[in-house]
């Protein structure tokens, strides 16, 4: 065979391989993926520019659905992201740290304790919430080195090529049409609006007696479940590496009776992380002092609306600027608009909530979705004032 | 199982680059075979080690017994050579009996060795509940344990694929391998360990001994081949099985409709499930330079039974054919009756001779027939299966004169397409009917099934039924054009027999290959059944 001939064949055969490597990697992105909230939330983290973060708060639903990113840099200034995902383990914890340590060099980092007070182990072996993380994630070091570690031999291609898991989603179209062109949408537009944040219409509708209003005077400790406090320790171990500014809060909760133990393991969490040198910031047990309304300021036992949210964010804020001596980089004026759109947002969106509510509507996931954002072009964005 | 490297995990396609590359860039050529050997002990290792035990005993034993018929057969050709002027005819004729039983005993040896583990692992629960069950009846309390027993990975075809090789020794046909580790390389040949095709090692065993260079049009045949398979495997298979498996669960409970439509998909569910796993081991093994037996010939083209066993499973059919069928229907005993026949009165009217003359060939083909449906696994229900496809060709082969002339005297064209529609037709009732037997869980279900086909047909009650098993609309619409893709392939396979669609397709321009082959490729990825989502459903055949 002729030398030009076998550089023919390779053309040919490169020019195959690449179409279909090519097409797989726009259906695992775009068509044939398991898009929600929480990979819109997670890609969005991978779209801030590098060292652009002043804060990251890592964590759970407890934490997404609290704090809010647009108002933060709104009152005080400080540019923040919420780099959390439903029911996070307490892996995607250490993992998303460790990928804050790959992206970004921000001020703080602030983690959510939910992953850690769990009363069993089960939590971290839920495939589905490991799924919600990890499935996007980019591939990394760390990815990889929670594959290896944590997932079976049998499932780690389904890690590293998530359209293994997911390629029969086409079933589901149209109803995933929102979600795929939110995520294009957000891949064209090149940030997420919210930063992270995502609530419920709603205000919370429960007989179950609140018990907030005792949690202040609460100092009784509960052991950790042993797994997730070695875990707790294998996070403070990589900290302490790395030398990172983190600090732990607990958000506040429409805390009952069956919930009560969480409050005591948090205690005990408080006291394990400040033994180690971090703050902890026990705000569950401070709601009352924040002007947290249990009525009022919820959507379910374990979330708090926009309401709640927009209390607990400037009271955390103003712990994170004060006693943590937070301080906020100038931002590149290539990202101002990008924040203003951010605070701008948020506002309708606390508005668009508030709307709702008040004609007694609910609407769960009130997110990054196009639907919604379409929807929030109806609100002024013009700044939330605390009553 | 360390992991899972089953044909359709990219374990499995990892797992087949990385021999690749170390068979090819191997740089002692003479020794490229320990490759494959290496390769081939390590997937059996990954995929069943516990049972590695079984598939040495069978290497070794077979090992040992060719070389003990050789040595045998050699030392008598010697020694007849020196005494060929000293003994006389009967001396010589007494020798070679003695020798002929010497060499039967031997490989009786390794028959029922091999045969025994098999027979043992797979019947030996099925027999003693057989036992009990009779035993029961009859008031005895003596009861046989039934015990756990396992079945090693491609147990039955290892096995068969051995002991063909040892008669192929003791009738002289091939010679003993002398090195063990290639003798353990043509019993565990990676592709083929899991269902087959069962070689023949004349045909074989040189070309995984020799060195194969690297050959682009073998690796890209080889890969499209992979391709095709794992589009009948991923794509129809798979997901016909969600349905045939939901119905074997709960078989008792559907109606006449349900099962009839559940045994027409298991026919495109087996047919792609077996082809598919076949084209993959083919696929595979052709991009080492080694050429597989083809093992199905668009089985559903058959115009009679008969035909259909020379295109279903065709390496089975060989090994009976050669193994089992010749030796019955040309021993004494069937050849002696036959002749009886013959003589009789019955043998002198026109049907008696053609019965005289074909009864061997009848009865063999029984028996062979009755041994394939055991083959298949320990109940009634696949005796019943064995003996439905023996019974109708043993009354094919004696009635063969009343159809001629039926069809002679009805003017019937053979070429007419009426006619050989009619006989397509025809043969998948009857295959069709013999695949209740796989489908019902036990030979009275199987029965009752065939009952239903007449009796409890209700279609509104069967759509309801088959919709609740949770298929979606768009499933049946992936299966529906997967199963026309393969039939248009099958008719375009079966018009040009003397070639095949790969070659054709290297005649077509680049960008045709490139979109057929884009296709191809995209479909799999999209509507094949795999992932962890999906219980992928073992090859059918694997079990056997």
């Amino acid at each position: 065979m002729k030398f030009q001939d076998k550089i023919t064949r390779t053309v040919k055969v490169a020019i195959f391989l690449l179409s279909v490597m090519a097409s797989c990697l726009v259906l695992q992105h775009y068509f044939l993926r398991n898009v929600d909230h929480n990979s819109l939330r997670v890609e969005g983290f991978y779209q801030e520019p590098r060292d652009s973060l002043d804060a990251v708060f890592i964590g759970a639903s407890d934490i997404y659905s609290s704090f809010m990113p647009g108002r933060a840099y709104e009152q005080y200034g400080f540019t923040s992201y919420l780099l959390a995902s439903e029911a996070i383990t307490s892996e995607g914890i250490k993992t998303a740290v460790k990928e804050v340590v790959r992206t970004q060099h921000p001020g703080i980092v602030v983690i959510e304790a939910n992953a850690f007070l769990y009363g069993d182990n089960d939590n971290d072996s839920n495939q589905a919430h490991i799924h919600k993380f990890f499935d996007n994630l980019p591939l990394s070091v760390n990815k990889l080195d929670f594959i290896t570690h944590n997932v079976p031999v049998d499932e780690r291609w389904e890690y590293v090529f998530p359209l293994i898991k997911y390629h029969s989603l086409w079933t589901e179209y149209p109803d995933r049409i929102n979600m795929m062109a939110s995520n294009l949408s957000l891949d064209v537009r090149g940030y997420n609006y919210l930063k992270g944040y995502r609530t419920t219409a709603q205000i919370i509708k429960t007989d179950s007696p609140c018990l907030n209003s005792k949690l202040s005077e609460e100092n009784g400790e509960l052991e950790l479940d042993p797994n997730l406090e070695a875990q707790l320790n294998d996070l403070l171990d990589y900290c302490d590496q790395h030398h990172l500014k983190v600090v732990f809060v607990r958000a506040p909760h429409y805390v009952t009776k069956e919930t009560y133990n969480r409050v005591k393991r948090s205690n005990r969490m408080a006291r394990l992380c400040n033994e180690r040198g971090y703050h902890y910031y026990t705000l569950e047990n401070d709601a009352e002092h924040i002007g947290i309304d249990p009525k009022h300021d919820f959507y379910d036992r374990d979330h708090m609306n926009v309401y709640g949210a927009l209390k607990f964010t400037d009271y955390l804020a103003e712990k994170l600027m004060y006693l943590e001596g937070l301080e906020a980089d100038v931002l590149k004026e290539d990202l101002t608009d990008n924040w203003k759109d951010a605070v701008t947002a948020t506002n309708q969106l606390y508005r668009y909530c508030d709307d709702l509510m008040s004609k007694s509507k609910e609407v769960r996931g009130a997110q990054e979705d196009v639907v919604t954002l379409v929807t929030l072009g109806e609100y002024s964005g013009a700044t939330i004032k605390t009553k | 199982m360390l992991f899972n490297i089953s044909y359709t995990t990219l374990n499995f396609l990892f797992f087949v680059l990385v021999t690749m590359l170390v068979y090819f860039l191997f740089p002692a050529k003479k020794y490229k075979w320990t490759v494959l050997l290496a390769v081939s002990v390590f997937f059996y290792a990954v995929a069943g080690y516990k049972f590695a035990f079984f598939i040495l005993f069978t290497s070794l034993t077979t090992y040992i017994v060719a070389l003990w018929l050789e040595r045998v057969s050699g030392k008598s050709k010697k020694l007849l050579k020196e005494k060929k002027k000293e003994w006389d005819r009967d001396q010589k004729k007494k020798y070679k009996s003695r020798i002929k039983t010497q060499k039967r005993l031997i490989m009786t040896l390794a028959l029922v060795l091999n045969f025994g583990i098999l027979a043992f692992l797979k019947y030996y629960n099925f027999f003693a509940g057989s036992l009990n069950d009779i035993l029961g009846g009859f008031g005895v309390g003596f009861s046989a344990p039934t015990l756990k027993l396992f079945l090693p990975l491609g147990i039955s075809f290892y096995t068969f694929q051995s002991m063909g090789y040892i008669v192929d020794v003791y009738r002289e046909k091939t010679a003993a391998q002398k090195n063990p580790f290639k003798l353990l390389l043509f019993v565990s040949f990676f592709p083929q360990i899991i269902q087959g095709p069962i070689s023949i090692y004349d045909q074989l065993a040189n070309q995984l001994y020799e060195p194969h260079a690297f050959d682009f049009t073998r690796m890209k045949h080889g890969m499209e081949l992979i391709l095709w398979g794992f589009f009948k495997k991923l794509i129809i298979a798979d997901r016909a099985a969600i349905i045939i498996t939901a119905v074997e669960n709960d078989y008792a409970n559907y109606g006449g409709s349900a099962l009839t439509f559940t045994i027409l998909l298991y026919a495109i569910q087996l047919y792609a499930d077996f082809s598919g796993g076949i084209d993959i081991s083919r696929g595979v093994a052709q991009i080492f330079g080694i050429d597989l037996m083809e093992n199905f010939k668009r089985p559903y083209f058959s115009k009679s039974i008969n035909e259909y066993w020379r295109r279903w499973h065709i390496s089975l059919g060989g090994w009976m054919k050669n193994y089992v069928f010749y030796p019955v229907a040309m021993s004494n005993v069937f050849i002696t009756a036959g002749k009886k026949m013959k003589g009789s009165r019955f043998g002198k009217t026109a049907a008696g001779a053609h019965v005289s003359k074909v009864l061997p060939t009848a009865v063999a083909s029984l028996i062979v027939f009755l041994i394939v449906g055991v083959w298949h696994g320990d109940n009634w229900k696949y005796v019943a299966f064995g003996l439905w496809n023996g019974v109708i060709i043993m009354l094919s082969i004696l009635m063969q004169p009343l159809f001629d002339g039926a069809v002679d005297k009805l003017h019937i064209n053979r070429k007419n397409p009426f006619f050989v529609g009619f006989q397509i037709f025809r043969t998948l009732l009857v295959v069709l009917v013999g695949y209740v037997f796989d489908v019902a869980p036990s030979f009275s279900e199987g029965m009752r099934t065939i009952a239903l086909f007449f009796t409890g047909q209700n279609v509104a009650l069967g759509v309801e039924q088959i919709g609740k098993i949770g298929l979606l609309p768009q499933d049946y619409c992936v299966l529906i054009v997967a199963s026309l893709v393969v039939l248009v392939a099958s008719i375009i396979q079966e018009r040009h027999p003397d070639t095949d669609i790969r070659t054709m397709l290297d005649q077509k321009p680049y960008l045709v290959r490139l979109v057929v082959l884009y296709v191809a490729v995209m479909s799999i990825v999209i509507f094949g059944i795999y992932g962890s989502g999906y219980n992928a459903a073992d090859f059918v055949y694997m079990q056997f």
